[in-house]
């Protein structure tokens, strides 16, 4: 990643601005023309570095609960276990972790019964061992902003 | 939550998704709505104001950008320490993501600090400082040896 591509992702993650014309406003904060800017971001996009670029909204203000879930699943069954967790829209994180509880993800839903059923449906597949529901009790930090 | 109109909710599902990289990237959708580029904007300030929106910009691949540790670091806190770590947690850069969660009688870790780094050590040494400073002394850490799924969550309105 070379320094200009370094300006560009740091400048798009924590000062985008909410206008009609955003780029054009980047571009010249960043000294290039709105077509290096606009051609860049396909680039970096291309290669994956900017996953999207959008909002992230807030589960609870539009009803969602997010719910972490630790589950204890044998070895030779966690690919096919974690292929199942990932089919369903609600989870957006699945990772395998060392520890006696290995696979720890989170599923999204608007309603206990939604997550509940779920977890119910998973206990009772082959390989699956445990399942704990972590639900958050307080908040502290979201913030996925990377320093880099 | 039902008090969003009916411009709002399509402005947040358009937005969840990847707008497009273009001069004016709201044209299309206020076009879709029959409204002008300047009440988009204008909608999207207020959502982000009243909090529907948390954040808005580009999304990054961590592990693309060099951070190639992740770990989740599991705490047991008594309750008169909560306060103290999770201040200091707020204040780190290297920590994403910091809650309190319910425990069960397995697994009695009741604080989780999510810590990205660009070596296990980074992590490490954060994880280190933090126990330091907030003087606690139980805690495991939980890096990510896969990474079976990782997307945007898209909350339809």
């Amino acid at each position: 990643m070379c320094q200009k591509e370094k300006e560009i992702l740091k400048i798009l993650q924590s000062d985008f601005p909410i206008i009609a014309n955003p780029y054009q406003v980047l571009a010249k904060r960043l000294g290039i023309s709105p077509e290096q800017l606009l051609s860049k971001i396909d680039k970096l996009k291309q290669k994956k570095t900017i996953r999207r670029i959008g909002a992230v909204a807030s589960a609870a203000h539009l009803g969602y609960k997010s719910m972490l879930i630790a589950a204890r699943i044998k070895p030779e069954a966690v690919e096919k276990i974690a292929e199942f967790i990932n089919s369903f829209e609600n989870v957006t994180h699945n990772y395998l972790r060392k520890a006696e509880y290995n696979l720890w993800f989170t599923f999204s839903a608007k309603t206990n019964k939604q997550i509940n059923s779920f977890i119910a449906q998973l206990k009772g597949m082959n390989g699956v061992e445990e399942v704990m529901a972590l639900p958050a009790t307080q908040t502290f930090k979201i913030k996925a902003e990377f320093k880099f | 939550m039902n008090k969003l109109t009916e411009l709002q909710k399509n402005v947040l599902n358009f937005l969840q998704q990847d707008i497009p990289v273009k001069e004016h990237p709201y044209a299309e959708i206020a076009r879709q709505n029959k409204v002008d580029e300047k009440t988009i904007v204008n909608q999207i300030k207020v959502l982000k104001k009243t909090g529907y929106i948390r954040r808005f910009g580009a999304i990054l691949a961590h592990h693309k950008i060099g951070l190639k540790a992740n770990c989740m670091c599991v705490w047991i806190v008594p309750e008169s320490k909560i306060k103290k770590i999770a201040d200091r947690a707020k204040k780190m850069a290297q920590i994403s993501h910091c809650y309190l969660r319910k425990t069960t009688k397995k697994w009695p870790y009741n604080f989780y600090t999510m810590i990205h780094g660009q070596t296990k050590k980074q992590c490490i040494e954060v994880i280190e400082f933090l126990a330091k400073t907030a003087e606690v002394t139980d805690y495991r850490m939980l890096f990510t040896e896969k990474q079976f799924k990782k997307s945007s969550p898209f909350y339809s309105v």
